[in-house]
């Protein structure tokens, strides 16, 4: 059965294997991203400055051994060999040794990850409740003033650098009116169980997750403006309106509802920015997630932690983006077809 | 009515209607201020920007030093002049060298197709996915920080997003009547491409080097911030990296000046892209 007619039968089975399909597509799509970003990262690991087999053994240490070792990491096969090598062990989790922390760098970026998670989540959360608000009030005044106060207002959110900001907001409430700490993600000098733990996690967490929303919410209320004021001019809002419905239920039951859709896609590309701005939010913050691992890892030059940032940062990127788009299709199907 | 006139009477009623915008008038002053801080820098600074103990550390701004001095007595106020040059000669190079490089590919494969087509379109959805930092990062930590890499990078991965969108263009370009009866005609490719295609993805390539212009200054200015910047050059990233250490100090003026010219700069590029984007589209603005 063709896709399309299994779309028209809308049997179970048939819309099931008709997402399979599209899912796999999707996946498949992703291969020739994902399989340049492990080369990216093979070539820069064999870049990096420093003999790693050197690195191991100690700069004084016998031939004899140094051969060994270069046989024992096949680093003395030919290169497409070694590639094959590298990628059998990142699908093994093995992403390298950190000399710097005499750590697996795999270990390091799970210690890490739960903060950058908990930071750029929030960050979501804010974006989307505020930026969605920002731009239903944008429309419903659309071309009148609240619209064009917000459009200057998202122009500049977007505009500020976003490890300037987090000066600013650091210098302003953390230093000067000393409502916020200035930084890191729990207060050791007093330690706290339960609830307070938590109290004093939100605390800690509250100028970094405003550091970074703050930027999205201008992106998310700009795009979504721009989505909404376009549904605004198709026929069933004219329709909508024209059958008398009031002015909020047609912002709320058409242009919201038909703004989901997009809206979801524009929060699965943008995820991609809010890992970057994290990277500056977690150092001017010293929040202790991988944004911050990365800076600490850029000034001690620990090659095999860049490489691993890079390379995660970029799958779970890939991920995301597929992920996304086959959410989108199943709240929209017809994208399935094109 | 000439072939040539029309486009040039076209591009004065742009430009009028451009400047009718108050604000995208502003925007175009302060970048054409900077702009011309950046060429006088060595005159109108008061100090050589490294040059310490130009003044007392950490003096708050007063006459001497405008805008206070650093924790090594050097003159913010002049490494914010000399900081224009960094910032506003990679973004320039950067807009230049990624729309050239993007218009050309862009025009062949657009017009082309095949297999040029296909690759390009293979390696934009890369960059697509992947944010430049990520890569700026990875590729300037490698090779080294000089503001020469920092300036590689950013066309290297800022092109490809140019040549999609030209090569979009050309896609609707491609098939419209005066196109095909240049063909007609007997015109050749490469005629058709600087003749006629060419004139009419140029707009597009105004606002999208205008955009990229903003986003290298941003990236530049990130890298610095993050430590890969130039430390032999005085730029307004390297001063908010330097800045962060006495962060938590009551020195205020040593970020919140260099960071301002960045955020005013990076701001009013893009605010005149969006005040041409509506003068090009008008149809956009009433949406």
């Amino acid at each position: 059965m063709d896709p399309g007619a299994a779309a028209l039968s809308g049997t179970p089975v048939g819309r099931g294997a008709e997402l399979g399909g599209f899912a796999l597509r999707r996946l498949g799509s992703a291969v020739p991203t994902v399989f340049m970003v492990l080369l990216l990262g093979f070539v820069a690991t064999r870049l990096a400055p420093g003999d790693p087999v050197l690195m191991m053994a100690g700069d004084h240490a016998p031939p004899e051994l140094l051969a060994e070792l270069r046989t024992r990491f096949g680093l003395d096969r030919p290169l497409p060999e070694q590639f094959l090598l590298y990628l059998l062990g990142i699908a093994a989790g093995d992403l390298g040794f950190s000399f710097a922390q005499q750590q697996p760098v795999i270990e390091l970026v799970a210690e890490r990850m739960p903060a950058t998670l908990l930071l750029i989540g929030a960050s979501i959360v804010l974006a989307l409740v505020f930026g969605v608000a920002l731009a239903l009030l944008a429309v419903a005044f659309l071309n009148r003033v609240p619209d064009t106060l917000l459009s200057a207002l998202s122009m500049i959110g977007y505009s500020v650098p976003v490890f300037w900001l987090a000066q600013l907001l650091i210098f302003v409430f953390a230093v000067k009116l000393d409502l916020f700490p200035t930084g890191g993600m729990h207060n050791f000098r007093a330690p706290s169980e339960g609830i307070e733990r938590l109290l004093d996690l939100l605390h800690h967490l509250a100028l970094p997750a405003l550091n970074l929303g703050l930027i999205y919410t201008a992106l998310i209320a700009r795009l979504t403006r721009a989505e909404m004021a376009e549904i605004l001019t198709q026929d069933h809002v004219l329709t909508a309106r024209s059958k008398g419905l009031s002015a909020t239920a047609v912002l709320f039951r058409h242009v919201l509802r038909n703004a989901l859709g997009p809206l979801l896609t524009m929060t699965g590309v943008l995820v991609g920015t809010l890992f970057a701005g994290a990277i500056f939010t977690e150092t001017v913050f010293s929040w202790p997630g991988l944004g911050r691992l990365l800076y600490d890892a850029l000034f001690a030059r620990d090659y095999p932690v860049i490489v691993a940032m890079f390379l995660l940062t970029s799958l779970a990127l890939v991920a995301t983006n597929a992920v996304v788009d086959i959410l989108y299709s199943v709240v929209d199907p017809r994208i399935r077809v094109r | 009515m000439s072939a040539e006139a029309a486009p040039r009477s076209r591009r004065a009623e742009l430009a009028r209607a451009f400047l009718r915008n108050p604000v995208s008038v502003i925007a175009l002053a302060w970048t054409l201020a900077i702009g011309l801080a950046a060429l006088a820098a060595p005159l109108l600074s008061p100090h050589p920007p490294l040059l310490t103990n130009a003044g007392p550390p950490f003096l708050a701004p007063a006459a001497a030093h405008p805008m206070g001095t650093d924790d090594l007595g050097r003159d913010i106020f002049s490494g914010v002049l000399h900081g224009a040059r960094v910032s506003l000669g990679v973004g320039i190079a950067a807009a230049l060298g990624s729309s050239v490089i993007g218009l050309l590919v862009g025009l062949v494969a657009g017009y082309r197709g095949g297999l040029l087509d296909n690759l390009l379109m293979r390696v934009t959805e890369v960059f697509l996915v992947i944010p430049m930092v990520f890569l700026a990062i990875l590729f300037v930590a490698f090779l080294g920080s000089s503001v020469w890499n920092v300036l590689l990078v950013i066309v290297l991965l800022s092109w490809p997003a140019t040549a999609r969108l030209v090569r979009g263009q050309v896609l609707s370009v491609r098939e419209r009547d005066y196109v095909k009866a240049a063909r007609l005609v007997g015109e050749g490719d490469g005629f058709i491409m600087v003749h006629e295609v060419l004139p009419n993805v140029l707009a597009p390539i105004v606002v999208n080097a205008s955009i990229q212009m903003a986003h290298a200054i941003v990236v530049e200015a990130g890298l610095s911030f993050l430590g890969l910047g130039d430390q032999t050059l005085t730029s307004w990233g390297v001063m908010l990296y330097r800045s962060q250490r006495f962060l938590l100090q009551d020195a205020w003026w040593t970020f919140v000046f260099p960071g301002m010219a960045l955020f005013l700069t990076v701001l009013a590029l893009n605010v005149i892209a969006d005040g041409l984007n509506n003068v090009i589209n008008p149809r956009t603005r009433h949406r």
